[in-house]
């Protein structure tokens, strides 16, 4: 299997197989402008993203093969146990899989934020969102 | 944070991302972005963003959509609030301009004729008489709205008008308004008896339907009430109205209310 190469923002290389790389639209874009001869940059990512976007991805694909005997139960739990992560890290893998162009990822994180606005008043939504951004200062 | 936004806020709803804007600035100059706005637009009203110049009859102004004049933002809260906590009109009417003439008739024998302030109306009640049952104490006390007309002095009441059929012994009331500002006057209640007596509560009421001026042709059945207020003497003798009591409570129920109402009238 064709291996391709990612490089984080911090410079970590993560080597994964050409198939999962091809799920972001935008790697797939590069792969086809210059090759698979270098490493893909991705200064945008940071490593722990990188890597989570990279769990993201494989879950799903083998949950899509043949044979997989994972229910529609369990990728939605995998899902929610997925973007259950502080405010901050989502935001970021917003960013990502937006940058990445992921549509399925940018779909899940951004109906998670969404869903965290909805129905609530502005001082409980601003409270919620300054507190997370104090949290990452 | 600026680009999470721009992908998050296409799914709320217009509720939410109106709450969205007054979270922080930022929030607020990426959530007023029209864009936003004309999606919203465009899936509960799709043919507000259709534009009129492929319509048939096109006109050289007006081709622009209402959206793209007025604002989509302006235009769906707009549209989208009209429905609830409309705020009221600020009455142009003040009781300090008005001047209530109250009769009251036992048959065709005057009992009580008064000129009553606007302000008067307006506040209820203040000391009313010894011997008031407990209902009417409460009744007094209670926080729904209400006008009201002290009595002074007291005249006497017979709930027990029997003869139903001839005008005789029937209590009956007319209540005109005039505005002194203009000098019009107009009609609250004309002539109507007071056919229902609240035993308990110790209440004689009586309404009638209100003159609506032509200019708002399908205003009707809105109601006037007055009641008398009873006090009752020792035994063997009739009741003493101490004050008499005018709502509008199918419809307005507040200062303002009562006082938009009465604008609409048919003062003459």
């Amino acid at each position: 299997m064709v291996k391709v190469t990612l490089k984080s923002a911090e410079g970590d290389v993560f080597e994964v197989d050409e198939e999962l790389a091809l799920e972001s639209l935008m790697v797939k874009n590069m792969i086809e402008d210059v090759g698979l001869d270098s490493a893909i940059s991705l200064p945008n990512v940071s490593s722990t993203i990188l890597a989570k976007v990279i769990e993201y991805i494989k879950f799903h694909m083998d949950a899509q093969k043949d044979g997989s005997k994972k229910t529609s139960e369990e990728i939605k739990a995998f899902d929610d146990d997925f973007v259950n992560v502080g405010i901050p890290t989502l935001f970021e893998m917003v960013l990502a899989s937006n940058y990445l162009n992921v549509k399925s990822l940018l779909s899940l994180t951004c109906n998670t934020v969404a869903n965290m606005i909805k129905t609530k008043p502005p001082a409980e939504v601003k409270e919620m969102f300054t507190s997370a951004k104090q949290a990452k200062a | 944070m600026g680009e999470v936004l721009k992908e998050v806020f296409p799914l709320l709803t217009g509720r939410d991302l109106a709450a969205c804007i007054c979270v922080c600035r930022q929030w607020r100059d990426v959530g007023r972005d029209d864009f936003l706005w004309r999606r919203l637009c465009a899936s509960r009203w799709p043919s507000i963003c259709l534009n009129s110049s492929n319509s048939h009859q096109r006109s050289t102004i007006g081709s622009s959509t209402i959206g793209a004049i007025r604002g989509y933002r302006n235009l769906f809260s707009t549209i989208a609030r009209s429905k609830r906590n409309r705020a009221l009109p600020a009455p142009k009417l003040c009781f300090r301009d008005l001047e209530f003439y109250v009769d009251v008739w036992v048959g065709r024998r005057s009992v009580y004729s008064a000129i009553v302030a606007g302000p008067v109306v307006q506040s209820r009640i203040k000391d009313p008489p010894e011997g008031i049952c407990d209902s009417m104490r409460q009744h007094l006390l209670s926080s729904e709205y209400k006008m009201s007309v002290p009595v002074l002095p007291y005249f006497q009441f017979s709930p027990s008008s029997d003869v139903s059929d001839s005008d005789d012994g029937v209590c009956s009331m007319s209540m005109l308004v005039r505005r002194k500002d203009s000098d019009q006057i107009a009609t609250i209640i004309d002539g109507s008896r007071f056919t229902y007596v609240d035993g308990l509560e110790k209440r004689a009421h009586a309404y009638d339907y209100l003159h609506i001026s032509p200019l708002y042709p399908f205003l009707s059945e809105i109601r006037a009430w007055v009641a008398l207020l009873l006090v009752e003497r020792p035994p063997n003798t009739m009741a003493e109205v101490f004050g008499i009591e005018l709502d509008f409570l199918d419809t307005a129920s507040s200062d303002d209310e009562v006082l938009l109402l009465l604008d609409i009238l048919d003062w003459k």
